[in-house]
């Protein structure tokens, strides 16, 4: 009866905090752990933003900055909202669409390299001499 | 309440602050790859720079830009709380960028293939 009439909820608002730092503090420290790794070089960033022959891949890059820019423009978002800070209503189509352009790139990207860097499949193909032994003959094919 | 806000601010902007740092630092410095980023890697290609990719290098930093520029100026217009709305244009000239990436990507692996097949 007393909750229904408006009066605060001193147990609740009490979990509410203690749970609010723990998640703060714990994801704090996930964050920081994995920031740590970075730098000491634990987790290793080399390669990054590379295709699969290794060399630097510019749709990975494209992807990785429109991320970023995406990541950061959302916080300050956030942060700038009054009187507390809240998630935006709404995420107009235009970012939508750039991130799906940004990201179809990126898998297209992918599909490409995947087709183009197929092996070159080599059949052996045997020939059976008259005393019996065999000689295997290898020949490259191409596709 | 109060404190606990404050503190996830600063938290989320040190936080995500510190990991575009961490990998802006290592690229610069060399320790994530970027080598061959603007390299033509077509199959009978010469490894050069290519114009494609150049162009879709200029579009990205440009239309970061320009979306961090927005931002900043909803911001400082006193209308925080929304993201941008986008230019259909800006939007088309991306797009548009991506195309020539990729169409070139794609007939540059594509082709040479097609005609070695032909003499075989």
């Amino acid at each position: 009866m007393l909750f229904l009439q408006g009066a605060p909820d001193y147990g609740f608002h009490l979990l509410a905090l203690v749970m609010g730092w723990t998640v703060t503090i714990l994801v704090g420290a996930f964050a920081l752990a994995i920031i740590f790794k970075m730098v000491k070089g634990d987790i290793n960033l080399m390669y990054l933003i590379a295709g699969v022959d290794g060399d630097a891949s510019l749709s990975r890059f494209q992807f990785l900055i429109f991320t970023f820019v995406i990541a950061l423009g959302l916080f300050l978002i956030i942060l700038s909202q009054n009187p507390v800070p809240a998630f935006p209503a709404t995420i107009p189509g235009g970012i939508l669409a750039l991130l799906g352009i940004s990201g179809g790139s990126y898998v297209t990207s992918k599909a490409v390299d995947a087709n183009a860097s197929k092996p070159t499949v080599v059949v052996p193909q045997t020939v059976v001499q008259p005393s019996g032994q065999q000689t295997t003959v290898v020949m490259p094919q191409s596709d | 309440m109060k404190t606990l806000m404050m503190f996830t601010q600063y938290e989320m902007g040190i936080l995500m602050t510190a990991l575009v740092a961490v990998v802006a630092f290592q690229m610069l410095s060399g320790r994530i790859k970027t080598a061959g980023l603007l390299n033509d890697k077509s199959v009978n290609g010469s490894g050069g720079v290519s114009p494609a990719r150049v162009q879709l290098l200029l579009f990205t930093m440009a239309f970061s830009f320009y979306i961090v520029a927005q931002v900043a100026d909803k911001i400082a217009a006193g209308k925080p709380g929304e993201f941008p709305d986008i230019d259909v244009k800006w939007l088309a000239l991306l797009g548009g960028s991506h195309s020539i990436f990729l169409g070139s990507k794609g007939l540059s692996m594509l082709l040479p293939q097609s005609k070695s097949g032909e003499g075989d």
